[in-house]
C-alpha cells in the first residue's frame, strides 16, 4: 500500500466530474491514513510542547508566588513616609505589585494585586491590564478594587493627578486582522472617587493648532500627565506619523498642541517641566528614544544623562531626578525590566535602583 | 488573434435542468476541502496574528510604530509576487502545487517567529515571507475553486469557501485566547501549536487536492508573463469589471475605522469593541453561502450592486447619530451582508469573463487592483480628512461610493443575461 502511496500523486487518475481523491481506492485509503498520521503527530507535538511550555511557566511563577505577600500593617507602617510602588517581573507574566522606600536598599514588600501598569496616589491605585488583553481596577489602600472597568485593550500608560482626583490609563487597541492590522491607542480618564469615565476617550476633545481647529482620521491620544488643579492635562497626540505635545482640559474638552516631537510627557512635581521620550531615529531597523526635559517657562529642551533608548513615561522621583524601566539587555529568554534613576540636571551615569522591576509610581 | 477560447466545462451540462429543478447542487469536494485547508489555515494564522501584538510589546519591546511598518512594506511587496506567482500557475498548470508553496511558506513562518526571538530585522523578514505565502496561494486557491465548480453555481461554490475561510478566522483568536487562558505567557506554545495546525492545512490541500486537467483544446501561452497580464486587460468584459471593482475599492474605508465611528457615535463601552468585528465575521460566515446561491439565481452584478448599496447603508451612519444598540446591530447585519455579497461573488463574476487557462492570473490583477485601490482609497480618506474635514471627507466618500455603485448598475446589468446562456447551453 506504501508504494502505492508514493507513485500514485505522480500519475492522477482519470477523474470523473470531481478532481479529488475521496477515499475508496486503495491510493486514496493510504492517504487518507497518511493524512491521520499527520493529524496525530500534529496533535502530539503540539501537546508535548504546550505542556513542556506552560511548565516551564508554572514552575518559575510558582516560585514567585510563594513569596508571601506582607501584611497590611507592614504596608501601612511603609505608607506613612514618601514611598514607591512598581511592578516585579522577571519578563514573563509575573507582575505583582510591590511597594518600597525611595532608597534603593530598602525592603520590598510584596502585594497579591496583578496589573500590566500601576499608579498609585492619595490612597487609591490604578490598575490597568488586570488581565493580558483588557481590564482596569481602582483598588485601596489594602490593594482590594473598589471599582472596575472593562476597557479592552493592551495597557500602555497609568497615571494618578496630583491631588488624587483623576486617573488616566491608555491602552492599545489592535486592529483584529479581519479589516488591516495596525494599531491604535486609547486613552480614557476616570473619577478616582466614583470609578466613573470622566472622558472614555481623549477623542472627544477638540484640538486647536496655532489658534485653528486640527482634525485628522487617524488622531491617537496617549501619555497623560495632570498639572497640580487636576483640570488641564499635558499628553501626547499622535498624527500622519508624528507626535505632538497637548495641553488639555477636562472642563471646556479643549486642548492645544504646544510642540511637534514629544511623546510621554511627565510633568515634575513643581510643575515647571516635562520629561518626555523624544524620537531621535526613526526607520525600518532603528527606532530610538531618548530622555529629553522641557522647561515649560522658556519652552526650551535638552537631553538628560541617559543615551539609552527608552521607550517608557518618565516617573519623578523627585525635582530633578527621574525613573523609568529598561530591559536587561540578555538572550531572550531573560528579557528582565529593570527600574533606572537618571539626574535631570547634572551629567552623572544613571544607576539601576531596583531590579524586576517596572512601572514605578512615587508617592509623595 | 488573442481571442481566448471561452471554456465549455464539459461536466457543467449534466443534470443542469434537474438542478434547476431541484435548486439544490452540491458543492464540488475540491471546493470543500479547499475550504477546509483555508479554515485550518486561518485558526493557525489568526491565533498568531491575534497575540503577536502583545507579544510585541511586552517581551521584545518593539513597538507598534514598527509593527505598522510591516503593513505599509507589505502592500507594495505582495503585489508583483502574486501576479507573477498566479501567471507561473497558469502557465504550468499547477494551482494546487503553487498554493500549496503558499500555505507551506506560511507554515514554516510560524516557526520562524518561534526562533527569532527578539531580533527586530529577522522579525520583519518572517512576516513579510508569511504575507507573500498568503498573496502568493490566493489567486490560485481561487483559480482551483472556480475551475471546480460548474458555471452556474460559482457563486455557491465561493460562498461555501468563504464562510469556512470565515470559521477559522473567527475561532483562531478564540484558540489563541482559550490557551493563553489556560496558560498565561505560553507564548511559545501558541506559536508552535499554530505551526502544527498549519501543517494539517497544507498537508490537506497537498494529499486531497488535485490540479483540473486541462480541456483538450486549451491553448498554451508563451508569452513574457507581465505582458500576459496586461494581455488580459485588453478583454474588455474583464476590463470593465476590474475598473469597476477598483473604483467601487477606491470609496471603501477601512473597517477599523468603521467600528471606531459607531463606537465612538454611540459611546458603548470599549469593552464591546471586539464584538463588533466578530458580529460582523459571523454574519458574513452565516450569509456566505446563501448569497452566493442568489447571486447564482438572480445575476451575480446585482447581487453585488445589492452588496455596495448595504455599505451605503452603513456609511449613512458617518453623517448622523445611531439611535441605539438595536441600530448598531441593523449595521453590522448589512455590513457583514455587503461582504457576503462581494468578495466571493466578484470571483465567481471574474470566473466566468477568464478562460481557464488564464484563470488565476485574471484573479491576481483583480485582487491586486481591488487592493492597491483600497490601500489608496484609505490615504486619500485620510488626507481629505485632515485637509477638508470630516464632513467632507465624508461627503466625497458617500458620492464617490454611490457614482462608482451606480456605474455597476449600469456596467454589470448584463451580468445576468450571460449567466443565464452559460447555465442553459443545451
Amino acid at each position: 500500500m506504501s508504494t502505492q502511496a508514493q507513485s500514485e500523486p505522480t500519475h492522477p487518475k482519470e477523474e470523473g466530474e470531481t478532481a479529488t481523491a475521496p477515499g475508496g481506492s486503495d491510493p486514496g485509503r493510504a492517504r487518507v491514513l497518511l493524512f491521520a498520521g499527520i493529524c496525530l503527530s500534529a496533535l502530539f507535538a503540539a501537546l508535548a510542547y504546550a505542556w513542556f511550555d506552560s511548565s516551564r511557566l508554572q514552575s518559575a511563577n510558582e516560585a514567585h508566588r510563594s513569596e508571601t505577600s506582607a501584611s497590611s500593617g507592614e504596608l501601612q507602617a511603609l505608607s506613612v513616609q514618601p514611598h514607591v510602588l512598581f511592578l516585579q517581573s522577571d519578563g514573563d507574566t509575573y507582575r505583582r505589585t510591590a511597594v518600597t522606600s525611595l532608597d534603593a536598599g530598602g525592603d520590598v514588600l510584596l502585594t497579591d494585586l496583578e496589573c500590566q501598569r500601576i499608579a498609585f496616589n492619595k490612597d487609591r491605585g490604578l490598575c490597568v491590564g488586570t488581565g493580558p488583553f483588557s481590564g482596569a481596577a481602582i483598588v485601596d489602600s489594602n490593594f482590594k478594587a473598589l471599582a472596575e472597568f472593562s476597557i479592552s485593550g493592551i495597557a500602555s500608560r497609568a497615571r494618578i493627578s496630583p491631588d488624587g482626583r483623576y486617573g488616566s490609563m491608555t491602552v492599545f487597541v489592535q486592529g483584529h486582522s479581519y479589516a488591516e492590522a495596525g494599531f491604535s491607542t486609547r486613552t480614557a480618564i476616570v473619577d478616582m472617587a466614583t470609578g466613573k469615565f470622566v472622558m472614555e476617550n481623549l477623542e472627544e476633545l477638540t484640538v486647536l493648532r496655532d489658534g485653528k481647529k486640527f482634525e485628522a482620521i487617524d488622531f491617537n491620544f496617549w501619555g497623560v500627565t495632570f498639572q497640580a488643579d487636576s483640570n488641564r492635562f499635558y499628553a501626547t497626540l499622535g498624527s500622519g506619523g508624528k507626535t505632538y505635545l497637548l495641553e488639555g482640559n477636562i472642563q471646556s474638552r479643549e486642548a492645544r498642541v504646544l510642540r511637534e516631537n514629544v511623546e510621554c510627557p511627565s510633568l515634575s512635581p513643581d510643575g515647571t517641566r516635562l520629561v518626555f521620550k523624544k524620537r531621535v531615529s526613526g526607520g525600518l531597523l532603528d527606532v530610538k528614544w531618548q530622555l529629553f526635559v522641557l522647561d515649560l517657562a522658556t519652552m526650551t529642551e535638552r537631553p538628560i544623562s541617559e543615551a539609552r533608548n527608552v521607550d517608557d513615561q518618565a516617573e519623578w522621583l523627585d525635582n530633578s531626578h527621574v525613573l523609568y524601566y529598561l530591559r536587561d539587555e540578555g538572550p531572550p529568554a531573560t528579557i528582565r525590566p529593570d527600574v533606572w534613576v537618571a539626574s535631570v540636571d547634572e551629567d552623572v551615569a544613571p544607576s539601576r535602583m531596583w531590579e524586576r522591576a517596572f512601572s514605578p509610581s512615587v508617592v509623595r | 488573434m488573442y481571442t481566448l477560447i471561452r471554456e465549455n466545462l464539459p461536466f457543467g451540462r449534466a443534470g443542469q435542468g434537474r438542478s434547476r429543478e431541484h435548486g439544490f447542487r452540491p458543492v464540488a469536494p475540491a471546493v470543500l476541502l479547499l475550504g477546509v485547508t483555508s479554515l485550518i489555515t486561518d485558526i493557525s494564522s489568526e491565533m498568531v496574528s491575534t497575540v503577536l501584538p502583545l507579544y510585541f510589546i511586552y517581551f521584545i519591546s518593539l513597538t507598534p510604530l514598527q509593527f505598522g511598518i510591516i503593513d505599509g512594506l507589505y502592500q507594495g511587496f505582495s503585489a508583483p509576487l502574486r501576479i507573477v506567482g498566479a501567471i507561473l500557475a497558469d502557465r504550468l498548470g499547477r494551482h494546487k502545487e503553487v498554493a500549496t508553496v503558499g500555505y507551506a511558506i506560511s507554515a514554516v513562518c510560524k516557526l520562524g517567529i518561534l526562533m527569532a526571538g527578539s531580533a527586530w530585522l529577522l522579525f520583519t523578514g518572517i512576516l513579510l515571507i508569511d504575507r507573500a505565502g498568503k498573496g502568493l496561494r490566493t489567486s490560485p486557491r481561487d483559480a482551483l475553486i472556480s475551475l471546480n465548480s460548474p458555471k452556474a453555481s460559482l457563486g455557491f461554490a465561493f460562498g461555501v469557501h468563504r464562510a469556512l475561510d470565515t470559521a477559522g478566522a473567527m475561532l483562531g483568536p478564540l484558540l489563541a485566547f482559550f490557551l493563553l487562558e489556560i496558560s498565561p505567557g505560553s507564548f511559545k506554545s501558541i506559536f508552535f501549536i499554530s505551526f502544527c495546525i498549519a501543517l494539517v492545512g497544507v498537508s490537506v490541500i497537498t494529499l486531497f487536492v488535485r490540479n483540473k486537467e486541462p480541456a483538450e483544446d486549451r491553448r498554451r501561452v508563451d508569452a513574457p508573463p507581465l505582458k500576459e497580464a496586461l494581455r488580459l486587460l485588453a478583454r474588455p468584459d474583464l476590463l470593465k469589471l476590474v475598473v469597476i471593482a477598483g473604483a467601487l475599492a477606491l470609496f471603501t474605508i477601512s473597517d477599523g475605522f468603521l467600528y471606531l465611528v459607531l463606537q465612538r457615535r454611540l459611546e458603548f463601552e470599549l469593552g464591546f469593541f471586539p464584538l463588533l468585528y466578530v458580529g460582523t465575521a459571523c454574519v458574513y460566515m452565516l450569509l456566505a453561502i446563501p448569497v452566493g446561491r442568489l447571486a447564482d439565481s438572480v445575476g451575480r452584478g446585482k447581487v453585488m450592486v445589492g452588496g455596495y448599496v448595504a455599505l451605503l447603508l452603513v456609511y449613512t451612519t458617518l453623517l448622523r447619530q445611531p439611535g441605539g444598540p438595536a441600530e448598531v446591530g441593523v449595521y453590522l447585519v448589512l455590513f457583514g451582508a455587503y461582504y457576503a455579497a462581494t468578495d466571493g461573488v466578484l470571483m465567481a463574476m471574474a470566473s466566468s469573463r477568464l478562460s481557464e487557462e488564464v484563470r488565476a492570473s485574471g484573479f491576481a490583477l483583480l485582487t491586486t487592483t481591488t487592493n492597491l485601490c483600497r490601500f489608496g482609497g484609505s490615504i486619500l480618506f485620510g488626507a481629505l480628512w485632515t485637509w477638508k474635514g470630516a464632513d467632507n471627507a465624508t461627503a466625497v466618500l458617500l458620492c464617490g461610493l454611490l457614482v462608482a455603485t451606480i456605474a455597476a448598475v449600469i456596467f454589470l446589468s448584463g451580468e445576468k443575461r450571460e449567466s443565464d446562456v452559460n447555465a442553459s447551453p443545451v
